[in-house]
């Protein structure tokens, strides 16, 4: 009996680090499935939204278990995470191991967290190389390269202040679109745009917009419009924060 | 020059993303020939709906085949393939034009983002239900 609870718990656990590193929900509940049925299960239910998890398990014995896990973190991109809870998942579905084995395994891969040296490197390239990509000049892509590594500081130390990551949204478009703003109108031989554009694919929920349509399109409408809605709300946030600032400071 | 800066705006947000290191470049060479590819069509296809759809379609087989091989989830590489393809300059004009009560150049970018988006969401749709097919016809 506390072998099944334990099982449940795993691949709650296992559905929960999936979602919050990027994962798309068709991936959660295919996973959590399979899962499920290395352990034994006779019939696997799961229903997956992005805030919250509920599977039920009939297992062989006739025992029959629901547990529900509600999320609220918003979910990040970490593909090394998602490999190696992939690379995890394969190796069970091929041999379980006990239920506390695998839950310890779990722990492991949740610990481990990417460095912030290369999540300032890519805020940087990426801020930098944008910016030359939609027409800047090499100095504008400086500039946007240092908004960049402020908003990866930003990410890092301040974020955790914020529950809400929408207004999180909001102070870091203010405070990117104020630097870029500021500078250009000191110094008018930046190109503002380009380096706000540069800036915000830095920060514009496109990925995550992505993986949400994908959602729908293999059936999981109501996923999906959740994350689509987040996406366009975090768009929108960006929008008022960085419309302000260009509002104060614009010529 | 520009395949070069998109190449490296994908670099940059596979490290953002944090790609396994080993699949940085192939994860990144997608996102520089999804931009090739739009370039290359662009004089070529009228509508800029259906040369979109073209373009994901063919990032999205690109990333499924990529993913076949390394045995990883598609989306490592489809994720940073597309991101080239994001139409942030839209939709920062849109958000421009809003703030300066410039109405007209506001709905037209909107419009345009929107286009793009819906575009490259169809082309990932095309691959999804070929993938589909496939695994439907091979687990016979």
């Amino acid at each position: 009996m506390e072998a099944h609870d334990q099982i449940l718990h795993g691949l709650l656990d296992m559905g929960q680090m999936l979602l919050l590193c990027g994962a798309e929900i068709n991936r959660v509940e295919d996973t959590m499935t399979r899962l499920g049925r290395a352990y034994g299960a006779k019939k696997v239910d799961i229903f997956a939204i992005t805030s919250d998890i509920v599977l039920t398990i009939l297992f062989e014995d006739g025992v029959e278990l629901t547990q529900t896990r509600r999320i609220r973190k918003s979910s990040s991109f970490d593909f090394v995470k998602l490999e190696q809870l992939n690379a995890l998942s394969r190796k069970i579905c091929a041999e379980p191991v006990s239920a506390a084995e695998f839950r310890a395994e779990l722990k492991k891969i949740d610990q481990e967290k990417p460095k912030a040296a290369t999540l300032y490197l890519g805020s940087v390239v990426t801020a930098l190389s944008f910016t030359l990509f939609f027409g800047g000049a090499w100095y504008d892509s400086l500039l946007a390269a240092l908004v960049g590594a402020m908003i990866c500081f930003l990410q890092q130390r301040v974020q955790h202040v914020f529950r809400n990551a929408a207004f999180f949204q909001v102070l870091v478009g203010f405070l990117a679109g104020s630097v870029i703003w500021a500078l250009g109108r000191v110094a008018p031989v930046f190109h503002v745009n380009e380096i706000s554009i540069g800036v915000i694919m830095l920060v514009i929920p496109g990925a995550a917009l992505t993986n949400a349509v994908r959602d729908m399109l293999v059936g999981h409408t109501i996923s999906g419009l959740l994350r689509i809605v987040e996406s366009l709300l975090l768009a929108l946030m960006l929008a008022i924060g960085f419309g302000s600032a260009i509002y104060l400071f614009g010529v | 020059m520009n395949l070069l800066t998109a190449l490296f705006s994908t670099v940059g947000y596979c490290l953002l993303m944090n790609v396994p290191r080993n699949k940085i470049v192939p994860a990144s060479i997608n996102g520089m020939l999804s931009w090739g590819l739009y370039l290359l069509l662009k004089d070529h296809i009228e509508s800029v709906f259906y040369l979109l759809v073209v373009v994901a379609s063919f990032t999205a087989a690109y990333s499924e085949v990529a993913a076949k091989i390394a045995k990883t989830p598609a989306t490592v590489f489809l994720l940073p393939g597309l991101i080239p393809l994001i139409p942030g300059g839209f939709v920062y004009y849109a958000m421009l034009g809003l703030v300066q009560n410039q109405f007209d150049t506001m709905r037209q970018n909107a419009l345009l983002a929107g286009q793009w988006a819906v575009g490259i969401a169809a082309g990932i749709c095309v691959v999804a239900v070929i993938r589909q097919i496939i695994r439907h016809l091979t687990n016979r």
